[in-house]
Formats: structure tokens, sequence, C-alpha cells
């Protein structure tokens, strides 16, 4: 290569990385504007926690006791509360509906402890979220769960299905929701920005509701007005009350799926039934159709299965101190943190319970 | 992933650096191959062996013809290389229609054979070119690779548009040097299709999908209103398209004809096929119209009118197997013929009228428009029954009932409030309709955003791509691409 070919083959790389440098330069000025409103919208949605990955919102809920988070779009908490327990490691682990969020990690000390509720419905679930949260190694000494009645019914499992979804939400639709916030009142939003160093999430900054650092709810139950109770919306054939002749096999076999997997992980069971109030229990022991409440609740079955099993049971389900008192109750599912706190009590009492735990922390 | 997908543009950026990263020639040549059969096989996985069946038909085919001396045994094998090329698009679009026709039942796996995207296009493409080669009109491509490029090449393969050998392969040498002013034209084209494709064509897919799922249940009104909107959704759809995909190749330094040039303007049914789907259109009348026109010369008016009427039958076969388009291409072709022979009269009545040469433009665009819209409406029905319901409704006197309860209610509060959701429901669409009727005039009067200052580029560019941003993140699932089953 000649002297000229060098210098001729370097202004054309020269011209060519003008080209290319005049390409990037006029688009990057030419977009500034859309790029400087989407870094600020970042910048917002990050602010608010909603696109923060869940592993930093659990590092940053550890950072102080009173922070809570609530985000998404509630359709599932699994990823979430993952999340917290791969950085917390509790010994005991609630695990559960709705009906297992009343626990708090005060009712468990001087256990370490998560709850977990609000994931998994169903024994597949129940089996699904642990194997999720012991893959990396971890397992909690015990897991406490609900262990209803209805959750032997044929078909419940598709009732439920689909409510337990690990996937975490993506970037883009966490970011529209803050989005979506800002289109239909930006001011609002921009002023509860200075709660963000206690609250992240973009419902618990609108609500402050969200999930406390162990996992329970922070929002106030409702305190139960017996009117509203009188009324409360509960229907034949949905929890609480659910009607069949019997427990059917193929939930049986879930259950014993469920707890094979636990035994392989070295977990111990603590199943319970929380209490029902008296329009519950009446409803239920009064009618011909729920032979599954009286097969479930017949000292034989649980001592077949639960007992053969190897899984502490506590049947709670008829506490004559909360049986007449529906004030205790937010609605005909869900018992109060005063009722939880009295069962987590007399669960940790339990000897067999003392057994279990007795080195864990 | 279709060209409006934001995947496909971080696709086609890593093969665009990458493009002007190699040296010219084939290098680039085995880069862009590569790229369209990777992006192929995204999209139909192993359905991609018909696109190499095609494009090695094309080769073989071509190569042959240019050995072989005019005579029998080259007119035999042209036929043959023919039949080979268009083989596929007989199987995998028309054969359950044919069978169906002559109530014939197919076995199952035959029956379950899916489309592979865009195979009337890239066939269409490739029979092109052994016809030009046939004629002499084109020597046959000797790189098999060009000439695989040609087929597949990936902006292309899928919608088109449908490209000539004779414009493409010359520029397969691949050596420009990167020019800025040639990306942010292509880049122009690009924003321009995005904006019609996502902004535009993807909202008016909403109303025109309600009536048309369900034609018993709608208005005569709101059917009427659904029509045009489909008319706009499509062109927006498909235009948009069409441009993203000439963006792309431009950036890459390869012109891309053309495919629409504002065909809402047009004066007649004749003129509205020169400027909508262009590619295809020109396609037709060059290797069919064409050499039929050729051949019943000596039949006069006779000759003219079976050739036309033959071109669009075939015309609208090609839009899909079934009664509907036949009858679709057959209608466009007596619409044209009706056009051609009555235009002397219609020009000597608007004289006669007096009416201004502008209003007469108006008064054109705007029936050929709905005799577009209308005929369209085949296009668009899942069963030629449906279309039966709307050309009822509209053709009805139900319809002056709907648009005088309507204006009543509305200026006068007279009767009750008509149920016309699509009408009351997607007003705000029609300023939709109005920028693209708008930026069609501004586009054929010389007015285009080529041409503005820097200020209503940046203007136009942010808010351009802000709102095709917010519709991709907003969208869980896109509207599919209306020419995608072909």
């Amino acid at each position: 290569m000649t002297a000229t070919d060098e210098t001729v083959g370097q202004a054309a790389a020269s011209s060519q990385f003008r080209e290319w440098r005049r390409l990037v330069g006029v688009l990057l000025l030419l977009f500034s504007p859309l790029l400087l409103a989407i870094a600020l919208l970042e910048g917002i949605a990050w602010r608010v926690g909603e696109t923060m990955p869940l592993a930093m919102v659990s590092s940053w809920q550890d950072g102080a006791p009173d922070r809570i988070w609530r985000g998404g779009d509630g359709h599932s908490f699994v990823a979430y509360k993952l999340a917290r327990v791969a950085d917390l490691k509790p010994a005991v682990l609630a695990l559960g509906p709705g009906r297992a969020n009343a626990f708090r990690g005060t009712d468990f000390a001087p256990y370490s402890f998560y709850n977990a509720g609000q994931t998994a419905w169903t024994f597949g679930q129940y089996r699904h979220f642990l194997e999720l949260a012991t893959n990396d190694g971890y397992a909690p000494r015990a897991v406490v769960f609900n262990l209803d009645y209805w959750m032997l019914a044929a078909g419940f499992d598709h009732y439920v299905a689909g409510r337990s979804d690990e996937k975490a939400e993506t970037h883009i639709a966490n970011l529209m929701r803050v989005v979506g916030q800002l289109g239909s009142d930006p001011l609002d939003l921009l002023r509860r920005l200075r709660a963000a160093d206690r609250v992240h999430g973009l419902y618990a900054l609108l609500t402050g509701e969200g999930f406390a650092a162990d996992g329970s709810p922070n929002a106030k139950q409702a305190s139960a007005d017996p009117q509203r109770l009188a009324d409360d919306g509960t229907a034949a054939g949905l929890p609480p009350a659910v009607f069949a002749d019997r427990i059917a096999d193929e939930q049986v076999a879930e259950f014993d799926g469920f707890v094979a997997f636990a035994k392989s992980k070295k977990i111990a069971l603590i199943g319970v039934q929380l209490p029902f109030y008296a329009k519950i229990l009446d409803g239920l022991n009064g009618s011909s159709d729920a032979g599954i409440w009286r097969e479930f609740e017949s000292a034989d079955w649980q001592k077949q299965h639960l007992a053969a099993a190897g899984v502490i049971f506590f049947d709670f389900a008829n506490m004559q101190e909360y049986r007449d008192k529906p004030e205790y109750f937010s609605d005909s599912l869900d018992p109060d943190q005063r009722v939880a706190a009295n069962v987590a009590r007399r669960i940790t009492a339990d000897p067999r319970v003392r057994a279990v735990l007795s080195d864990a922390k | 992933m279709s060209l409006s997908d934001p995947a496909f543009l971080g696709f086609f950026a890593v093969v665009f650096v990458l493009f002007y990263l190699l040296p010219g020639g084939t290098s680039r040549l085995v880069l862009l191959l590569s790229a369209s059969l990777g992006f192929y096989v995204k999209l139909v996985g192993g359905y991609t062996a018909v696109l190499l069946y095609v494009a090695a038909v094309a080769y073989v085919g071509g190569s042959a013809l240019q050995r072989m001396a005019a005579g029998r045994s080259r007119g035999v094998t042209f036929i043959a290389a023919l039949l080979a090329i268009l083989a596929p698009l007989v199987v995998f679009k028309y054969l359950g229609f044919l069978a169906d026709a002559a109530h014939i039942e197919l076995p199952g796996s035959l029956a379950d054979l899916a489309l592979p995207v865009g195979l009337s296009f890239f066939t269409f493409a490739a029979t092109g070119y052994l016809i030009d080669v046939n004629l002499g009109l084109l020597e046959a491509e000797r790189n098999p690779l060009r000439l695989g490029l040609f087929v597949t090449f990936f902006p292309l393969v899928t919608a088109g548009p449908i490209e000539r050998g004779g414009r493409l392969l010359p520029q397969f040498d691949l050596n420009p040097r990167m020019s800025a002013d040639r990306a942010f034209d292509g880049l122009r084209l690009i924003f321009i299709g995005l904006v019609l494709k996502v902004l535009f064509a993807d909202t008016l897919a909403v109303p025109s999908a309600e009536v048309f799922g369900d034609p018993e249940s709608a208005l005569p009104l709101d059917k009427l209103v659904a029509m045009i909107f489909f008319a706009f959704d499509l062109y927006a759809d498909f235009a948009g398209y069409s441009l993203i995909a000439i963006g792309c190749a431009k950036m890459l330094g390869i012109d891309v004809q053309p495919n629409f040039r504002q065909p809402f303007l047009s004066q007649g049914i004749p003129e509205f096929w020169r400027t909508w789907h262009m590619s295809l259109s020109f396609w037709v009348r060059d290797y069919l119209f064409m050499p039929l026109r050729a051949k019943w010369r000596r039949s006069g008016h006779r000759g003219m009118i079976a050739a036309t009427l033959i071109s669009f039958t075939i015309l609208g076969i090609w839009h899909g197997a079934g009664w509907q388009f036949v009858i679709y291409g057959f209608a466009f072709g007596v619409l044209a013929v009706s056009s051609l022979y009555t235009l002397k009269y219609r020009d000597a009545a608007y004289a006669r009228l007096g009416v201004p040469q502008a209003v007469v433009r108006v008064i054109r665009a705007v029936i050929t428009f709905f005799l577009f819209a209308l005929v369209l409406v085949l296009f668009r029905v899942n069963y030629l029954g449906d279309a039966w319901l709307f050309y009822r409704d509209i053709f009805s006197l139900d319809l002056l009932r709907n648009i005088w309860d309507g204006v009543g209610y509305a200026l006068f509060r007279l009767g009750d409030a008509p149920e016309l959701p699509i009408v009351t429901g997607y007003w705000a669409d029609w300023f939709l309709i109005g920028a693209i009727v708008v930026g069609d005039i501004l586009a054929r009067n010389g007015v285009t955003l080529a041409k503005c200052g820097r200020s209503m580029h940046a203007v136009a560019y942010n808010l351009g791509f802000a709102a095709v941003l917010y519709l991709w993140m907003s969208s869980s699932v896109a509207p599919p691409f209306l020419y995608y089953k072909f």
C-alpha cells in the first residue's frame, strides 16, 4: 500500500467517522426533549419505588422497621414475598391466602418470622412457593400454613388457579402504571413523593397501605360492624361456606405432595384452621350439604391424614372466645390481628412446636 | 416480529451498524442474507424451507433459461419453472378453497397447513424475475447469494413492496458508504411509517373490528362509519408498513419503489389502482394485463374489457382464497371499465352543470373513496354473507333514518339518543382520518416533512415518537398487521 493509498484510506475512514458522528449527534439533539422526558419519568417511577427491582425493595425495607411496600397491579405478590424470604431467610414462614395476613412477626418472637400470606391458596401453590423459596439451599424450620376444610373440596384448585403467579411485573408495566397516575393526577403524585422515604410502590404511596417488613399488611383492619357482618357477602359455595359431600381424593393427593416436599426439605408443617364466627359455624354444622366439613372435623380424618403425615394441626375453627364475637372479624373469612396473636401464642406455646423450633433463631 | 415492533427496530439497528462496519460487497451480502434468513426463521420457523425453495427455483430456472436459445424447450422450461415457483402458493393458500369448490375433502395434513408469512409477496417477486429473464429483459443472476437476497430481503419479504429483479439486483453491489443524509431520509420514512402504523392504524382498527366482528348487531350508520374507518385503517397500516420497509432499505443504500401515492385523492378507480399498493397493481399490469391486451389487441374494446376484468380478478384472488376475493377483484374490474368508458360523459355533465374543476376533483375523490371502501368490505368480512349484511344496511332507508335520528338528537335534542356506539364512541378517530387526508393533500402538493424547518422536525419527531412509544408500552397485544395473511 502506497502512502497515497494510506492517505486515501484514512481520509475515507475519517469521513465515515464524521458521518456517524453527525448521525448520532443530530439524533441525540433532535430527540433530547423526549429523552429528557423519559429520564424524568424513570426518575419519578424509581423514587415511587414502582420500577425498583424487588431484591432492592427488600434491602430498602430492611433499612427501617416502618417501611412499607405495595406496588404492581395487585394480581400477585409472590415475586415480592419471595424476594423478602430470600433476603430474611426466616426460621418460621407463614403461608396462605389473605387469611394468613393477620400474623405478625411479634406474634412468633423470638423466632425470625416472615408472613408470606396472600401468595398461595392451594396445596399445589404452597408447594410451588416453597420450591421457589428453597431453591437456593435455604429452608425455613417451620411453615405455618392455612389448612381450611374447603381446600379439600373437589374443584377448589380450579377456582383459584392463576392467583399465584411468581412472574414479577415488567419494567414497562410498572412504568406505565406511574405514567397513568401522572396522567390522571400529576400534582397529587408529585406531592406524595416526599413520603417515598418510608413508602415504596405506587399503591402504597397513594393509599398508605402496604406490606410491612414482616410481610403482614399495615392496613388497619376494618372494625367489625355487627350490622355489616350480618350482610358480609358470604355466598354459598365460596369460602368459608363451601358445600360438598366429602373430601376429594385428588385434593388429598395434592396435600400429600405438599407434605412430601416439605419433608424432603426437613421443613416442619404447622397447619392452622383459623376461627370462624357463629354464622359460618352454625351454617356448616346445620347443613346436610356440608359433608366435607364434618369429615374434615372428624377426629378420624385428622388422625389418619394429618397426624399420620406428621403435620402439627391446630383447629381453631370453633374457638369459644370468638365464636359469638363478630367484632373480632373484619369479614367472614378474616379474623383480625388480635385473634391471630392469640392463635400464634397458642401455637408457639405448644410443646410440639417448641421441639421443632428448639434451636431456631 | 413485524416491522413496527420495537424488537425489529433493535434488530435493524444492529444490522445497520454491522453493515457499515463491514467492507462492501460479499461480506455485506452475506450479512444481509443471514439477517434476512434469521428474520424469517424467527417468524415462521420450519416454513422457511418454502422461501428457500422459491429462491432456489428462481435461481435454477433463471440460469437454465439464460443458457437456452429461444424455442420450444425454452418455453417448456419456462412453464415448468413458473409452475414450480407458483406451486407453494397454490398448495398453501388456495388448495383448501379449490378443494371446497370441487367438494373434495383434503387429508388432515394438507388441510392444516399454515400460510407462510409473505408467501404471496415473495412468490410474485420471484415470478416477475423469472418472466423478465424469459423475455430477455433481464440477465439471469449468476450469483446465488444475490438472487437469494432478492427473494428473501428482510424489509420486503413479509409484505413487499414487490420489487423487480431489474431494479433491485443491480443495487446488491452493496458498496455505498455510510451517509448521514441518506440515513436521515430512511429514518424519516421509518418514523412516518411507525406513526401511521402504531398511532393511526392500530387506533382505527378498534371500532371497525367491533362492527365487522358482529355485523348482525350493528346499526346501518355504525356499519357505514366502520366501513370508512376500516378503509383508513388499512391505508395507514399498509402504507405505514411499506414506508418502514422502504426506509430500512434506504438506510442500507438500497432504493425500493414506493407503494402508495395518496390513493384517496384519486379521481377514479383506474387512477386509484395506480396509487394504491402500486407494486402489486403494476406487477399485474406488466405481467398480466399488458400481455393479455397485446394478445387480444385485435378484439378492440372486448379485448380491453376482458383483459381488465381478468387482471383485476387475479388481483383480487391474490388477496385471499375465497369467493369474496374473486368478487372483490372482479368488482374493481367492473368499476375500472365503467370509469374508463363513462369518463367523457361525466366530464360533459360536469361541464354542462358548470361545476368548477376544484369541486369536480373533490366529488371524484370522494366517490372513488366510497367505491373503494364499499368493495373493501369484501376484503374484511369473515364470510360472504356478512358482506351482504353490510350492503343491505348501507343501501337501506334505515341508514337515512339513523342519520336523521343522530343529527336530530345531536343538534336539537329531538327524540332519544340513538344507540350508535361506533359513531358516538369513536368520534375522536375522525381527527386521525382528517390528519391522514390533510397529510396526503399536503404531500400531493409537495409539502412534506422533509421540507419542513428544524423546529417543525423536532416537534413532529418528539411528539410522534412519544405517541408511538406510549402506544407500544401500553399495548400488550398489538392488532395483527392486516396484510400478514398474504
